[in-house]
């Protein structure tokens, strides 16, 4: 039994290291952090609860948790909608049903800086593709990343782009376990293709859509290199992300305690986020 | 005035002229701090003693400035000639006219309008003692009368004329371009004198009938000739220079071993054995490789004799056999100053190391072993006499004051030479000068050694370190292959020269720009010991981090900066400590870049004022392929608010019309002024009205270049880049930035991107970084920068220069460019630069490119933001 | 007015032919049977006629109208599932009302027909409850209970007792057949449990890989079926099969076999010379009497060696090895005899069914 618990202990002992070095010590470093001033170069001094006050009167800050909310509210909803069709599509016999799958998950591997520049080349107002397609059909060019109210709607619409086929692998495999009686029992019982997806299919997705909803809420507060990349933030900081916020104050300004508060703030709120969705799901699954 | 009060006084002045950044600073030649305990520190020039000799007068109902002749220690009281010279008179135009050239030499580098005066004063003098003939008196007493009597400064044209005209002929070349209204006084008085010593050249006699007074009247016509180049004055520079030619007797394996004798049977002497120097300077301004070659031949068989041997005899004969003594400063300073001045003209930095090993004589390499030079007081002591016994004279009369000087400016100012001052020769001193030992090591501080060898009628130079193998620098230049290719070039170069010191290039680890890897490597440890393409921004928090090295206090880079830069242009990058902490090297001024033919097309010209800056973009944005939309534009205004973007819209348009002022000073916010509002207001109108394209042009490929805009706001680093790659239908040319409709012309100033090279604390070998830093400065290297690079080197009077003419002409509009480099602005030095040039790229998006906020009100938030930030530091 | 009519409906699938020809009237308010093994098609057939697979070729009608081509939803049939396929996700109250509400009933037709299904099948306390919380029985009632609230022109049951331990099948068995009869609404129901064909049934038809066998009620089919695989497959326990052949002798036809001679009235001797058959008796058709010791077996009769007596309380089955031959009886005899006892089993000569070589039945009379 010793023989066991020390075999135990040592081939742990590496990822425990990695653990160790590479996660617990920068959270516990960006929790000391907070308290600190910092920029890099010189020692750090001691803030007390500067950074905090800051932060709580920080209308940049604020505003940076509205666009990211802004963002959810469209790339959510968005998520789930593309995820779930392309799921119902993918899950039909097709000829080379493989190679679509392959195909629609390839973005989600591909580097979000490289996507973010091919989709800066997309939504380019005068020379990209996209507006070039809607001026066939007689529509104006778009100012897709420099208008303020469509920047980030825009940037939602390629972020769910690129995470549709990690989705639709969640949304595939829910689809399996789907009884197939239940389907023909539905189907007899007179509903229409519409209707046995919203009162049987659904319904039996939803541990998956709450899934989808929780982890594309994470990654969603998590938005940096999209508007990074594309719009630096603007037009008039309207795509201005939290990320992205501590990004500037971190290595821009040089302000260190400042960033490790913001990130940490961050963590708050998505914890809250996700704890608040997880409480109305549950009351919902158990309706 | 004791020392340390005057130590004290200097630093508060300094201080207080760091604080009014943008004017004229208040410090004399060099930074008066004490002497630096590290053995590199550079040698301070201090004129102290020089004006206490000094005293006004009125000569010929003019109010002048004299120098005093003599001093006498201890108390050196001013004191004109004793008895035994006759009593020449209280002051000299020999020594006015020299004070002159050593004055308006340090005005040029300081800018202090108290040493041109002086200067004007003392020429004042020297115009004053001209005689309608255009000779020359030299003495005056006290009363201000001049001494028509005596011998040495009877009416001629002789030694005091040839002075005379070598201070006026400096004169025109300093002043010229700085303050040419000093020169009314002064201009036909040098047209006089020149055609009164024109008769003795085309006479072919010798000023004089002396080399010294030849080779400085010979000096004087060079300046003039720089100052304002003409044929007539080109022809007599040279008949005069090649009168010089043939007083040459002997060779390299031949007694008197090329030294220059004024005639048959006379004897050469140490002292005023200037022609060597007007020889070198010679070939330069008049591109004539004979005078080189003649001035080499006196240095490499003559004065290296002296350089093995440990010390240079005061008199010469036909048949080789020396005198030593006595050793006078006037005997030493002309031969550093000829070494130094060959070293310019042929590129061959060895001569300077010989120059600077020459000069160490006036700070203790002599026979005595004390300093001649004193720097706490300015002065010099008369000479060392001897064999035995050996005594120190110890008064200061003006001539060894001023010679010293001169001879100590020549060689701190330049890199090469500086730091052998500090190096002493080993072994006892020789003097036979026939038979001399093979070999001499002069040895410096932390066991650097420099071994001087005879070799085949040259003299050869080795550098060792004593402890060990070569020192390995590491070297950082900026990523982008034009600066890796140069910085590769010029590391090659200087490990070719130098096998005590080596420089690895490496390429800066990829990285967005240069601040995040060297922020990187600072944390990590990491960092070389020179990078160059060091921002302001972050140069005062590498500062107080103690992360660099600071760069004023060691010989090399402060020679350096005395050579290529005023005291002016030095200020902004000043440290409330008053030190330089990293090397101004490069800077790109931004210019308004159009295409010609575009503009002509619209017909209209490059605009100067914010309202033909809107017609202009008015004009120019068309619809040329019929769509309804506009496809051409006057200019693309990036859109994006990262804090560099404004460097292409804003900030230039601001400091076309500020007068100077910038976002930050001295923490106190600047920029919520009218010139603000104006600029950000012309780009709002072009926003407003369609005539700004709201794009962002992402496709790589440069709108300007591929005709979809007309114009550009750039620097000269672009030009290199545009030569390569646009078609040859395009024709560009540039313009000065348009300033606001009502600023006035001297309101504007470009916006440069100032990049320094910083040595890092963490390097070990302080004194080859600061070599090499001196080198990558160096005029040479400067050629390459403009040529490869095509950005511009932090140097004086670039535009002027003769020396980056050929450079500057490979690009037609990088001649406009050199002519802004002292006429530009950087970025602030604060620490919350970067900040406070986003909450001005917020102000600018949102008042500017979206409408949404008034300019006046979108600024004003800024500001007060801005003010926000610096007081909760 | 037949309900359902099956016209020569065939179901292939690649090359495989599932259901060859199929053609059966099913008369209103009937509970018909489709009985086979697995494989025999008959769940195909269910589910052609819910729509849930297409016909390749032939017609199936409901009442006048032809729905072969008609989607499942349109159909107006309600199936109940082997695995219920109750919706795990509904209460049982809202499966009930699913399928309604999907047809947009109006609110008090649904609550009223959701009320008399529960009322009917005991439901009442379930309501509330979801599927996995509801044992096999309950589950299986609700399942009915969805397809009644339908009221549906037919009801179709794929093998809906399978998954029921046998003390709940033979319950729901007869809750199923009172209901239906109650209902009066023409039923389906798949099955390969005889004993549930046998008692629920008004009509059977015994499929086997896609054939019709036979088609009747069940008491024709289990008195006369019409070949071996119907006669075997009928009746619990199945009928004994002896091999032999008929012979003509004394003006009369005899079924001639090892050790045994039975006497077939009613058989046409003529022309006939040794064909070979095979004879089928029930093991209840058998009588049992103990032999005296030395005579010989009587012709009618087998005799035979006891192997096993399983006594089963008012009847017994016994296996008797009778040469080459194993005989099961019905024994209800008081007296039993013990294990390698011989006796006699007498035919009796009425119960008898003689099949041709092609599993025909051949017609005897008496």
């Amino acid at each position: 039994m010793r023989a066991e618990r020390r075999a135990g202990w040592l081939l742990s002992a590496p990822y425990a290291a990695f653990l160790l070095a590479f996660s617990a010590y920068p959270i516990v470093f960006a929790l000391a952090l907070v308290m600190m001033h910092w920029d890099l170069v010189t020692r750090p001094s001691f803030a007390g609860a500067d950074n905090l006050t800051l932060l709580a009167q920080d209308a940049r800050f604020w505003q940076a948790v509205g666009n990211t909310f802004v963002f959810l509210a469209i790339h959510v909803p968005l998520q789930i909608v593309t995820a779930l069709v392309l799921a119902l599509a993918l899950n039909r016999p097709m000829w080379l049903r493989a190679f679509w799958r392959a195909a629609f998950f390839l973005p989600v591997v591909i580097s979000g800086a490289v996507v973010a520049i091919l989709w800066n080349a997309l939504y380019a107002t005068d020379v990209g593709l996209i507006n070039a397609v809607l001026a066939r059909v007689g529509v104006g060019p778009v100012p897709w990343l420099t208008d303020p109210l469509i920047a980030m709607p825009a940037i939602a619409i390629m972020v769910t782009w690129k995470n549709v086929g990690f989705y639709v692998i969640i949304y595939l495999a829910g689809l399996q376990y789907v009884p197939k009686s239940c389907q023909e029992a539905i189907e007899l019982e007179g509903a229409s293709a519409w209707q046995r997806f919203r009162h049987l299919t659904l319904p039996l997705l939803l541990p998956q859509t709450v899934l989808v909803v929780t982890l594309s809420t994470i990654n969603g507060f998590q938005l940096f290199i999209e508007p990074y990349v594309m719009t630096g933030g603007g037009p008039l900081r309207r795509t201005f992300s939290v990320v992205l916020y501590m990004y500037t104050n971190a290595f821009s300004y040089q302000k260190m305690g400042y960033a490790a508060t913001i990130g940490v703030a961050l963590a708050v709120i998505i914890g809250a986020v996700v704890a608040i969705q997880r409480r109305l799901i549950g009351q919902a699954e158990a309706m | 005035m004791s020392a340390i009060r005057r130590a004290r006084a200097w630093t508060i002045r300094c201080i207080r002229v760091a604080a009014a950044s943008c004017s004229v600073a208040g410090c004399r030649a060099g930074p008066p701090a004490p002497p630096s305990s590290h053995e590199a520190a550079p040698l301070v020039l201090d004129f102290d003693h020089l004006q206490h000799l000094t005293r006004a007068l009125t000569v010929a109902s003019t109010p002048v400035r004299v120098v005093a002749l003599y001093a006498n220690g201890p108390s050196y009281a001013p004191v004109g000639s004793p008895q035994r010279d006759g009593f020449e008179g209280i002051a000299s135009v020999d020594d006015a006219a020299r004070a002159a050239v050593l004055l308006l030499r340090s005005y040029e580098e300081t800018g202090d309008v108290r040493t041109r005066e002086f200067a004007l004063g003392l020429l004042g003098f020297v115009v004053a003692m001209e005689q309608p003939d255009g000779e020359f008196l030299n003495f005056v007493d006290s009363g201000g009368t001049p001494n028509r009597t005596v011998s040495s400064g009877k009416k001629s044209m002789s030694f005091w004329a040839a002075r005379g005209i070598w201070a006026l002929g400096e004169a025109h070349r300093v002043l010229l371009t700085r303050y040419p209204e000093g020169l009314r006084a002064l201009r036909a008085p040098l047209v006089l004198a020149v055609s009164r010593m024109r008769q003795e050249v085309d006479a072919g006699r010798l000023v004089g009938g002396s080399a010294t007074a030849t080779s400085e009247a010979l000096l004087g016509l060079l300046a003039l000739q720089q100052a304002e180049p003409s044929a007539p004055t080109a022809a007599l520079a040279a008949r005069t220079a090649e009168l010089l030619l043939p007083l040459a007797a002997g060779n390299a394996s031949r007694a008197p071993w090329g030294a220059r004798f004024d005639s048959a049977g006379a004897e050469w002497h140490a002292w005023g054995d200037r022609s060597t120097s007007a020889l070198a300077l010679a070939s330069v301004v008049l591109g004539r490789r004979d005078f080189l070659i003649a001035a080499q031949l006196e240095a490499d068989a003559l004065w290296s004799r002296f350089l093995l041997a440990g010390q240079i005899p005061a008199l010469l004969r036909s048949n080789g056999s020396a005198t030593w003594f006595p050793q006078i400063a006037y005997g030493v300073g002309p031969v550093a100053e000829g070494f130094v001045a060959i070293a310019d003209a042929s590129g061959d930095r060895r001569y300077a190391v010989m120059g600077g090993l020459t000069a160490a004589w006036l700070v203790g390499a002599n026979v005595a072993g004390v300093p001649m030079y004193d720097a706490a007081s300015g002065r010099t002591y008369d000479g060392i006499d001897g064999p035995a016994p050996l005594r120190v004279n110890r008064n200061s009369g003006a001539e060894s004051t001023i010679e010293s000087l001169l001879a100590l400016h020549a060689v701190t100012r330049n890199a090469d030479a500086a730091r052998y001052l500090r190096f002493r020769p080993v072994g006892p001193r020789t003097d036979m000068l026939d038979s001399l030992p093979p070999e001499r090591v002069y040895e410096g501080p932390d066991s650097a050694r420099v071994v001087l060898r005879a070799g085949q009628g040259r003299l050869g130079l080795t550098e060792t370190r004593g402890l060990g193998g070569p020192v390995i620098l590491t070297y950082w230049p900026a990523a982008n292959p034009p600066e890796v290719k140069l910085a590769t070039l010029l590391a090659e170069r200087w490990n070719r020269e130098h096998a005590d010191v080596q420089v690895r290039v490496q390429p800066l680890p990829a990285g967005r720009s240069t601040e995040e890897v060297l922020l990187a490597a600072i944390v990590a440890r990491a960092t070389p010991d020179v990078c160059s393409n060091v921002s302001s921004a972050l140069l005062s928090r590498l500062v107080r981090a103690n992360g660099v090295v600071r760069l004023d206090n060691l010989a090399p880079t402060a020679a350096r900066l005395g050579e290529r830069t005023t005291t002016a242009m030095l200020a902004p990058l000043r440290l409330p400590d008053g030190g330089i902490y990293s090397f101004p090297w490069k800077t790109n001024p931004e210019m308004l870049l159009y295409n010609v033919d575009a503009l002509a097309a619209a017909g209209i010209g490059p605009p100067r004022n914010h309202t033909e800056l809107l017609g202009a973009f008015r004009k120019l944005a068309r619809d040329t392929r019929g769509t309804g939309r506009l496809d051409r534009w006057a200019m693309w205004a990036p859109l994006k608010t990262t804090w560099f973007e404004r460097f292409y819209d804003f900030y230039p348009l601001y400091l076309a019309s500020s007068g100077g002022r910038t976002l930050v000073t001295n923490g106190k916010v600047q920029f919520d002024n009218a010139a603000a509002v104006s600029a950000i207001e012309v780009l709002r109108a072009g926003f407003a009205q369609g005539l700004l394209p709201k794009a962002n042009f992402a496709l790589g490929r440069d709108p300007f270049v591929d005709g979809t805009v007309a114009m550009k706001i750039i620097g000269p680093w672009f030009l290199r880049e545009l030569d390569a790659v646009k078609p040859a239908s395009l024709h560009y040319a540039v313009a000065p930035i348009p300033s606001a409709d009502d600023a006035k012309p001297g309101d504007a100033y470009a916006f440069a991107d100032l990049r320094s090279i910083a040595v890092f604390s963490t390097t070990k070998h302080v004194d080859a970084a600061a070599r090499f830093v001196a080198f990558l400065t160096s005029p040479e290297a400067d050629r390459l920068l403009i040529e490869e690079a095509s950005q511009l080197p932090y140097r004086r009077g670039l535009s002027a220069d003769a020396r980056f003419t050929a450079s500057l002409g490979r690009s037609p509009a990088l001649p406009s460019y050199a002519r802004l480099v002292e006429r530009a602005r950087d970025i602030d030095l604060d620490p919350d630069i970067v900040e406070i040039f986003d909450l001005l790229s917020e102000a600018y998006e949102s008042s500017a490119i979206y409408g949404v906020t008034p300019v006046r009100v979108a600024l004003s938030r800024a500001a007060g933001e801005a003010r926000k930030l610096i007081d909760a530091r | 007015m037949p309900s359902v009519t099956f016209d020569h409906v065939t179901k292939r699938f690649n090359d495989v032919t599932i259901v060859e020809d199929f053609n059966l009237q099913v008369a209103d308010g009937e509970l018909l049977v489709l009985v086979g093994g697995s494989g025999s098609g008959k769940s195909t057939i269910l589910r052609l006629v819910a729509g849930l697979e297409a016909v390749t070729s032939g017609t199936i009608r409901l009442g006048d109208t032809d729905i072969t081509e008609r989607a499942p939803r349109d159909r107006d049939v309600a199936m109940v599932f082997q695995d219920y396929a109750l919706y795990p996700h509904l209460s049982v109250r809202e499966n009930l009302s699913l399928g309604l509400r999907i047809r947009r009933v109006p609110k008090e037709e649904v609550s009223r027909r959701v009320a008399w299904a529960v009322d009917m099948l005991g439901l009442t306390e379930l309501l509330d409850r979801k599927p996995k919380q509801l044992s096999g029985g309950q589950r299986q009632r609700v399942a009915m209970g969805r397809a009644m609230v339908r009221e549906p022109s037919a009801f179709l049951f794929d093998e809906p007792l399978s998954n029921l331990d046998a003390g709940l099948r033979a319950q729901m068995r007869m809750e199923i057949g009172a209901l239906q009869r109650r209902l009066h609404t023409t039923t389906i129901y798949v099955t390969h449990d005889q004993v549930e064909a046998m008692t629920l049934g008004d009509r059977i038809v015994v499929l086997s890989s896609g054939r019709v066998q036979q088609i009747g009620k069940p008491i024709d089919l289990y008195r006369a079926p019409a070949n071996r695989f119907v006669a075997g497959f009928i009746g619990s326990p199945p009928m004994n099969f002896i091999e032999g052949a008929l012979e003509h002798a004394d003006e009369m036809t005899w079924f001639v076999s090892d050790g045994m001679r039975i006497a077939l009235a009613g058989v046409s001797a003529a022309g006939l010379t040794r064909r070979e058959v095979t004879l089928g008796i029930r093991p209840d058709d058998l009588r049992m009497t103990f032999p005296s010791s030395g005579t010989a077996v009587e012709d009618g009769s087998i005799r035979g060696r006891v192997e096993l007596v399983e006594r089963l309380g008012g009847s017994s089955h016994m296996h008797v090895h009778a040469g080459s031959l194993h005989i099961l009886a019905v024994v209800t005899a008081l007296e039993l005899p013990a294990v390698d006892d011989v006796i006699d089993l007498l035919i009796l000569p009425q119960r008898v069914h003689v099949f041709a070589p092609d599993g025909q039945a051949i017609a005897i009379q008496g």
